[in-house]
């Protein structure tokens, strides 16, 4: 009965929807007239309501952090970025995108020439109305030769963006990409006011008010933002708290509203809080241990495959994550994907193969396999699990624990197995295109197949989805069994809310709420 | 005070400076060896080798070490911290309001701990071997024992979860008052206060004890002097000098050891700063943040030199 009422009271809140609260029911084995009289007893969130003071604590905040959209990469300056930016488009809680700054889009017929059509009633913090000239110039900052920005490989195809008009530019592209649009919902592509760097001037719905880099940032309503009657608070904090534990006890002490980043192994704590909600979101997140398969011992396919079937994936998902995911087939596609045909079958824990394997590659002696507590959130113990699970198989694995600092320039992408991670991505494209393609900087396995790159090319111009669905289906069948890459696992994203927080909407492409937690939230 | 005393005082100056000297060119050497290439660890997983590329041109990064070091110590000769790499502040401005939070926090808990354990240790030394000098020893010993980042959750559970007397966050901001900022530190303070309480307190106890078999304490006794007068007046002033060594030692702990309370309690202080700054490799701000560290070690190791000087005369007189 109590996960009934917490159930009623996520979707009272807006947390979940109809469908799922149903699905849920079902899947507890409560259906007919008793699942609509649970339905009839939901307490809908009432309207809206203004005011009041938000708060959000989050990790990854430090005193080098910037408002400069070029610079962002983790939680603190990205998550900000919402809160006083905007971008064209949106990631939308359906997995796919929806109109912001740009209100409309529109190609050509190979997909290589793309217009979006402004909004022409949107005024920056400083007064000054946006138009197509600071979008070309918000662009212009990342992508071509000179960018530093994180968004460049997503933008990479782009030849040139013009403005058509005050609220009109077209953008031309080296080759046709019907997800093009996709790419401009990344985080980085934040609009700002022509010649603008790092001074967190934006159209977004509240204004800087103060900054502490690694500390704190405070901000007051945008009476005139565009997106009316949002945002519903008089003001914004955001805190840097970069320890999990301290994280959990603002939230437990009412000094926090929000928190991202619950750890998996402290979340049924938190859960016994009566004021504490904790909000999971589905991603395609995931959590992958890549074999570079240009040099030995994984330049035999039977020792890859081998190790791909003496991953115990459940476990994983029930220890390192502690249910809050879900498992993963060595590929990195799953349902928060738009177009994804649940078609593939689940590699199983297959110990007598995996030995039979190993046996046939005739490898002998220990596997090297790196790890550290940076690659992601549980993966020493994860690297632990799977040792003791090869092991099973006659696979002997020797866990090197690497430091933490340095590991993304001297372990990932350089030594041949060790443990990492990739956040979520709005399209199959993107990150088949990103870690996958053949000439990708970030092809940890050193995966090569032209039969993959024709196919991404080809999904990329076809306009009918239900073939272009078939062919990320077949690509993500020769990832998963050519491509050294072990993926065992996609994992959620653990937020947590106080109760007092109305309205709050799940998206799968960012934790809470897609970073828009402040802007559609109010308090009861 | 004599003219011996100054020179003394101005040959440990002179010692402090040069030392600091070859401090600074370990600094310049150790961030130059970090492991990981600095554009990288910036840029993160995210970067393309042109974003990498452009990065490194745009520190400086392809010119040799030694003239990036004589660059950097002429600028602190001149008064000038250099600007950070990352995001481009000033170094003294991104430190400036860090080190007056840390120094605050220092201060408060040597104003508590520093008392608190002298007092501890003479009333120690006071009833010696019966229950207060053991309950006193075994508290402030178990306090030691246990680590900073424990004692800090223990106190966050009892005084800000189940009894929400304090406050769990102690950020603190140039908006505060007095009484708020207070007020958001008791926590922490009292975490540093357990962790160093006891190492001054034995030392005080210790100190004492040596004193107390001296010939003239005995005189003392057996004059009729209380036993507290005795401790106090007589035995205290001559045990001063390594009291002070170890009070000191401890006071620079709070100022550059206090990375994990910082932590906990999301403190925004130098410790804080200097950890980030590492893990970004913006070495303008690590060689800045190590050179007050090494500046304040020096600075407090002088002044408990000077002070034992003063406080013991038998010092002045080297043989």
């Amino acid at each position: 009965m109590k996960e009934i009422a917490e159930l009623q009271a996520m979707l009272g809140r807006g947390i979940i929807n109809r469908r799922d609260f149903m699905k849920q029911l079902a899947a507890w084995g409560v259906a007919g007239s008793l699942a609509s009289q649970f339905l009839g007893r939901v307490v809908y969130a009432q309207e809206p309501k203004r005011g009041g003071h938000f708060v959000v604590g989050g990790s990854g905040g430090s005193s080098v952090d910037s408002f400069d959209p070029t610079t962002f990469a983790s939680f603190i300056p990205s998550f900000t970025a919402k809160v006083w930016g905007n971008r064209l488009i949106n990631p939308s809680p359906e997995g796919t995108i929806e109109p912001s700054l740009a209100k409309e889009w529109a190609s050509n017929d190979d997909f290589s020439v793309w217009t979006l059509m402004l909004r022409d009633d949107v005024e920056f913090h400083n007064g000054k109305s946006f138009s197509a000239a600071d979008v070309v110039y918000s662009l212009k900052r990342h992508y071509g030769p000179e960018t530093t920005s994180g968004a460049a490989g997503n933008l990479s195809d782009i030849v040139d963006v013009v403005a058509k008009g005050d609220h009109e530019i077209e953008i031309s592209l080296k080759k046709g990409n019907i997800d093009f649009m996709y790419s401009l919902s990344d985080y980085h592509l934040i609009m700002q006011p022509e010649g603008s760097t790092d001074d967190g001037i934006g159209t977004g719905p509240f204004v800087v008010e103060s900054v502490e880099h690694g500390v704190r940032y405070t901000f007051t309503r945008n009476d005139n933002y565009f997106n009316a009657p949002m945002p519903y608070y008089d003001s914004v904090e955001i805190l840097t708290i970069n320890d999990t534990t301290a994280r959990m006890a603002a939230l437990q002490t009412g000094q926090v509203h929000a928190i991202e980043r619950v750890d998996p192994k402290t979340v049924d704590f938190l859960k016994q809080s009566k004021n504490v909600q904790i909000v999971n979101t589905a991603s395609g997140a995931h959590y992958t241990f890549p074999m570079d398969m240009s040099v030995n011992p994984f330049d035999k396919p039977d020792l890859v495959m081998a190790l791909k079937l003496a991953v115990p994936r459940q476990q994983m998902v029930d220890q390192i994550l502690s249910g809050y995911g879900t498992l993963g087939n060595d590929e990195p596609i799953n349902s928060a994907f738009p177009l994804f045909e649940n078609k593939l079958e689940q590699r199983p824990l297959d110990l007598e193969q995996a030995k039979f394997l190993y046996g046939k590659s005739g490898h002998s002696g220990p596997i090297i396999l790196r790890t550290s507590d940076v690659a992601f959130p549980g993966a020493v113990e994860a690297a632990v699990l799977f040792q003791e699970s090869a092991a099973k198989a006659g696979i002997t694995l020797e866990i090197k624990r690497e430091p933490g600092d340095g590991y993304w320039s001297d372990v990932w992408n350089v030594q041949p197995f060790y443990a990492s991670y990739w956040a979520a991505r709005t399209t199959q494209d993107q990150i088949f295109s990103v870690a996958y393609r053949s000439d990708a900087d970030w092809n940890e396995s050193r995966f090569k197949s032209t039969e993959f790159d024709d196919l991404m090319f080809q999904a990329r111009v076809e306009k009918d989805t239900a073939v272009r669905a078939g062919i990320y289906t077949k690509m993500q069948g020769l990832v998963r069994d050519q491509a050294g890459v072990i993926i065992p696992m996609f994992n959620d994203y653990v937020d947590a809310i106080a109760s007092s927080v109305q309205g709050y909407i799940k998206n799968p492409s960012d934790s809470l709420g897609g970073h828009r937690i402040a802007e559609n939230t109010w308090f009861a | 005070m004599s003219t011996q005393l100054i020179r003394l005082i101005l040959q440990r100056v002179a010692l402090g400076v040069v030392t600091l000297f070859v401090i600074s060119i370990l600094i310049f050497l150790s961030a130059e060896i970090l492991p990981g290439d600095v554009a990288q660890t910036i840029l993160g997983q995210s970067a393309t080798p042109e974003n990498l590329a452009n990065l490194r041109t745009q520190l400086g990064l392809d010119k040799p070490p030694l003239q990036r070091y004589m660059n950097w110590l002429g600028g602190i000769v001149r008064g000038d911290l250099g600007t950070s790499i990352v995001n481009k502040q000033p170094v003294a401005k991104l430190i400036g309001s860090r080190f007056t939070n840390t120094l605050f926090l220092a201060s408060v808990s040597a104003l508590i701990a520093v008392p608190a354990a002298i007092l501890l240790g003479l009333l120690a030394v006071r009833f010696r071997d019966k229950w207060p000098d053991k309950f006193i020893s075994a508290t402030t010993l178990t306090a030691i024992s246990l680590p900073e980042f424990f004692v800090g959750y223990v106190l966050i559970l009892f005084f800000a979860i189940k009894l929400p007397w304090f406050s769990s966050l102690s950020t603190v901001s140039a908006s505060m008052s007095l009484g708020e900022r207070l007020h958001a530190i008791v926590l922490p303070c009292a975490t540093l206060t357990f962790v160093v309480l006891a190492h001054m307190m034995r030392m005080t106890r210790a100190a004492i004890i040596g004193v107390l078999s001296s010939p003239y304490i005995e005189m003392a006794q057996l004059k009729g002097v209380s036993p507290f007068r005795v401790i106090f007046r007589h035995a205290f002033p001559n045990a001063i000098s390594p009291i002070i060594n170890v009070v000191v030692v401890n006071l620079a702990y709070l100022i550059v050891g206090v990375v994990v309370v910082e932590v906990i309690f999301v403190y925004p202080g130098m410790g804080q700063l200097f950890v980030d700054n590492v893990s970004k490799r913006d070495l303008p701000v690590v060689q800045a943040c190590g050179l007050i560290f090494a500046t304040v070690f020096i600075g407090l190791n002088m002044m408990a030199d000077v002070l034992s000087i003063i406080g013991n005369p038998k010092l002045r007189y080297p043989k």
